[in-house]
């Protein structure tokens, strides 16, 4: 039984794998505490699933909150990961594209599954998870809602601001202007993907690809995103927050 | 003659009323979302605190977000030269002012005259404008201008990498979590701020005394660390830094009617600008 | 008598740098904590910038596979500033060059070469604060930021009076605009003559005989310019040096080719060093003499310079040495068993250089054009893309590269042009792995040291899993 465990900025997933097979997953708030998500992550598989850390035979981790983490494990290469996920998702994936809360990566594989190139956008928030956060926080909805709200667009909005903080201001204007909160918020998918975009041709993605990260969920960013890059792309098996865990699980298994 | 000039902001909204070259009244007020009520509000505050009516101003000019609709200017001039303008006004020797915003941020070079030479601009990125600030007070639960002051008793500015606002103010909260003073990582942030402005300042130079205009002046955290990145001394102007435009347009105001005045003596109105 | 170098705070500097790394090699302290006690007692000049050094260069420095080589660079360079002293004091007229044309033909008309962005390398390298503040007051007087620190650095050491003014500026249009425009400032700011040897964009038989006549314009306009003639005899010893250097280099760069890389990293900088004063002196020619004979020991007694264990991930730098960080190089191979095979700033390909003809001057002046027209960011820059494309394919491809790194200088212009093409050429025709990333050559605040070894370690663990 190995433990993949990704401490991301704001959310810290992981899964439990025992012959390539997923058996249990978890999410906690990281709450900047990485020690302290992985204890709570222990507990949280212990009352939900009665495994106790005791049946675990390797930890592999990744992830921000990858260094400062105190218990014994192993540490996996946030890529690695991602390229390993990827082919376990998809056995004929040629690329893969995350979007965690901070940062957007994007990577192709080459001959043997192998990690090929990749690019990391880390830099501005518009592009990652965040960007939604705080939309959606403006528009006071939940991230989970966006999606039903931006299928009943019926016009084409154009936003000026790139800057996550300006698009804020920018959408409490337009709603106090009158326009449909759909057509905000389709417009403000539209501005988040053309950056994705911009990452995903950086290395040159190939069908198919994988996609992970909690914003994947959303089946109208998706579409989206695959009329924009037009690439075959799929959606990580069983739950895209999980990418990164699940690959840092499968990785446990060589660091034995 | 009594002139005003209105300048309203991202955040806040100006109003300055000027007479024989001097301030009669100027007010500040938080902005709101139609720019012609900032401005009226704007206004009527100076006017009250005037003791005056707007039938009483002779000439307005306005600047700022929609200048060119507020129905009791008489003239609209952009926010860059008006800054320029009160900061000579303020002071004959400034050459070059760093204005900080709510949005955006800007360093202007002005001439001998006060008149605009060079500047540069960013509105695209929130780092480096009053809105960086803004993230970090909200996640102290402070308000900005307490922030300034926190700045001031810190000692060991922590090191923030990030460009994003938004990411810095998840850099601050893992500061905190490992024990930093919010007094070290406010001054972080100011110092942050201050690199970036400094990176934009790089791209039109300094020349002659430099000063500081906006809202975000009043911190004087990041006043200080402005004048250690850029080398100079920031000069204290004799107004409030947040009415700098306001007090610019004031003053284009009184130039433009003192100028129809000379034309209309001289009887060659085709010549008026 | 004070030397006249000293008056240069940019030589002193370089000169002073050689005194030390010579002396702390001497003393045989492998570490930092060894080093300090047994240095003997210096002048307070020397103290200070030991205060400055950047400690992971020292520590670097002193590790058994740099320590002789770094050593024997020193003394060239030592000697180079020793016949620069001789030079400027017997009155000889100073050409001021870019390091893409090599010195020998300058000596041989009794001339005093020197170059100073090459001087700005060492510096950069070995001080924690480099020159630094020659880059922030360049940027003050108006140079751009976004202009090439090889050039940004001289320009603040002029201003300051930390260099001596040439009498004369040789240039060749390639490598970058950057370069350019820094030339043509020194012309209209100090007045100094501008030579320019104007280089095609083509790379063919043409464009070199087009080149060809504007190198002999050049040399001759120097003769005119200083009453002065090539002595053929001191240019014939200066070439047969230059061709002996680069027999070493050749030999290294077929050694490189072995699994594992026997050359360590670190010295390509070095290499470039010595390549770009060729003909210069005999310590030159022993410090290339050196790396190669340590690789090729190391080949023959099956030994490596990796820490057991560590799989070798064979790394071509398809931009460049960064001299800032040249310890880095020495942090990978510890780190990663990452090797540095070759890269753009420093390689030179055999099969097309080759030797000078040392016949008679005419044979030699064409040889050292050639040789010129194909220097390292000469050839591959500034001309159409395929020329880079390929050349860093061919050795991705000749080596066996696992990994192409393009740690391109922010100012590179030209290069970053076909940065993608070069690393998307790589991955479509070899199994390595690619890496792109911005640093600049001489600030090290651009890409901190801390930045650059997250973003290395991140990529190199990539191979271990």
């Amino acid at each position: 039984m190995l433990l993949g465990c990704d401490i991301g900025t704001a959310a810290t997933k992981a899964v439990l794998i025992k012959d390539d097979k997923l058996l249990h997953k978890v999410k906690v708030a990281t709450n900047a505490n990485p020690d302290d998500a992985l204890q709570r992550v222990h507990a949280a598989f212990a009352s939900e699933a009665g495994i106790s850390a005791t049946v675990i035979e390797q930890t592999a981790i990744t992830g921000w909150g990858q260094q400062k983490v105190s218990a014994q494990h192993i540490n996996a290469n946030h890529m690695n990961c991602l390229a390993k996920a990827a082919v376990w998702s998809e056995p004929s994936a040629r690329s893969a594209l995350c979007l965690g809360a901070q940062q957007g990566i994007a990577l192709s594989i080459g001959k043997e599954a192998r990690l090929l190139d990749y690019r990391v956008s880390d830099k501005c928030a518009n592009g990652a998870g965040k960007f939604l956060d705080v939309i959606s926080e403006a528009l006071g909805c939940t991230v989970e809602e966006t999606a039903a709200i931006a299928e009943l667009s019926t016009n084409d909005l154009s936003m000026s601001s790139q800057c996550a903080v300006f698009a804020e201001s920018e959408v409490v204007s337009l709603v106090n202007a009158g326009e449909p909160v759909p057509d905000i918020m389709e417009a403000i998918f539209r501005s988040l993907i053309k950056n994705v975009a911009t990452l995903c041709k950086r290395v040159r993605v190939k069908g198919p690809l994988v996609l992970g990260g909690g914003l994947m969920n959303n089946h109208r960013l998706v579409a989206i995103l695959n009329d924009s890059i037009k690439t075959e792309t799929a959606v990580f098996a069983q739950d895209p927050d999980y990418m990164a865990a699940v690959g840092a699980a499968l990785l446990a298994k060589r660091g034995n | 003659m009594i002139f005003a000039g209105v300048d309203v902001g991202s955040m806040s909204a100006e109003a300055v009323l000027m007479k024989d070259d001097e301030i009669l009244a100027a007010s500040v007020i938080v902005v709101k979302p139609n720019p012609v009520e900032s401005a009226t509000e704007a206004m009527a505050v100076a006017l009250a605190e005037a003791g005056l009516s707007l039938e009483q101003i002779d000439y307005c000019v306005s600047t700022g977000y929609g200048r060119e609709k507020i129905p009791f200017s008489d003239h609209n001039v952009s926010e860059i030269s008006c800054h320029g303008k009160g900061a000579f006004w303020a002071d004959p020797s400034i050459g070059t002012i760093v204005d900080i915003g709510g949005q955006d941020c800007k360093v202007i070079q002005i001439d001998a005259e006060g008149d605009l030479k060079d500047f540069i601009m960013n509105d695209k990125c929130a780092a480096g404008t009053g809105r960086f600030l803004e993230g970090i007070a909200k996640s102290f639960n402070v308000q900005v201008a307490d922030l300034g002051q926190m700045a001031l008793n810190g000692s060991d500015p922590v090191p923030i990498n990030s460009i994003c606002t938004i990411f810095t103010q998840f850099d601050a909260m893992c500061f905190l979590a490992d024990g930093r003073s919010r007094e070290d990582i406010a001054l972080g942030v100011a110092e942050a701020l201050a690199q970036r402005v400094n990176k934009l300042a790089g791209q039109v130079g300094i020349s002659g005394k430099v000063c500081m205009s906006g809202g975000v002046a009043k911190n004087q955290a990041v006043v200080k660390a402005m004048e250690k990145v850029i080398g100079h001394p920031i000069q204290p102007l004799r107004v409030d830094s947040q009415v700098v435009g306001a007090l610019g347009a004031a003053i284009y105001a009184a130039e433009r009617y003192l100028k129809f005045d000379e034309v209309i003596e001289n009887n060659c109105l085709d010549k008026a600008c | 008598m004070t030397p006249m170098i000293e008056q240069y705070e940019y030589l002193r500097r370089t000169d002073a740098l050689c005194d030390l790394l010579i002396g702390a090699i001497d003393t045989g302290a492998m570490t930092l904590e060894e080093l300090f006690p047994a240095l003997p007692p210096l002048p307070e000049y020397h103290m200070q910038l030991i205060n400055e050094a950047n400690p992971e260069f020292i520590a670097a420095v002193l590790k058994p596979k740099n320590r002789k080589v770094v050593q024997a660079h020193a003394m060239g360079v030592k000697q180079y500033l020793a016949d620069l002293e001789q030079g400027m004091q017997e009155g000889k007229p100073m050409v001021g060059y870019f390091p893409s044309i090599t010195p020998e033909l300058f000596y041989s008309m009794g001339l005093n070469p020197l170059s100073v962005e090459t001087m700005s390398v060492y510096i950069a390298a070995a001080f924690d604060k480099g020159i630094e503040a020659e880059l922030d007051e360049s940027e003050a007087a108006g140079f751009p930021g976004h202009a090439c620190g090889i050039q940004r650095g001289p320009f603040g050491a002029y201003a300051k009076g930390a260099a001596p003014m040439a009498d004369v500026f040789v240039k060749c249009s390639a490598p970058c605009d950057s370069s350019n425009m820094f030339y043509q400032y020194t012309l209209d700011k100090y007045k100094v003559p501008l030579l320019l040897v104007d280089a095609p964009y083509h790379s063919d038989e043409r464009a070199f005989e087009f080149f060809l006549d504007e190198f002999k314009q050049m040399l001759k306009d120097l003769e005119e310019m200083f009453d002065c003639k090539i002595d053929e005899d001191d240019l014939r010893k200066r070439v047969t040096m230059g061709n002996e250097q680069l027999s070493h280099l050749y030999a290294l760069q077929k050694l490189r080719r072995q699994k594992p890389n026997p050359d360590p990293g670190m010295h390509r900088a070095l290499d470039f060093g010595s390549l770009s004063v060729a003909g210069s002196n005999q310590q030159h020619v022993d410090y290339m003499k050196l790396c190669h004979e340590e690789a090729r020991q190391r080949v023959e007694n099956n030994q490596s310079f990796l820490p057991e264990g560590k799989k070798e991930i064979r790394t071509v730098w398809t931009w460049g040495f960064t001299p800032h960080m040249i310890f880095i190089y020495d942090w990978l191979e510890e780190q990663y068993g990452a090797t540095y095979l070759e890269c753009a700033t420093s390689t030179l390909p055999e099969e097309i250089v080759g030797y000078v003809d040392t016949t008679d001057v005419d044979s030699m002046i064409r040889g050292l054009a050639w040789r010129s027209f194909n220097f390292p960011m000469q050839r591959t820059v500034m001309s159409f893309s395929d020329v880079y494309v390929n050349d860093m394919v061919k050795i991705a491809k000749d080596y066996d590269a696992d990994a192409a790194v393009y740690s391109g200088n922010q100012s590179c212009r030209h290069a970053w042009a076909a940065a993608k093409r070069i690393s998307d050429a790589i991955m479509d025709e070899t199994d390595a792995r690619s890496l792109t990333w911005e640093t600049d050559f001489i600030d090290k605040r651009f890409t901190s040291h801390a930045a650059t070894k997250a973003l290395l370690g991140e990529f190199f663990t990539t191979f271990e899993q």
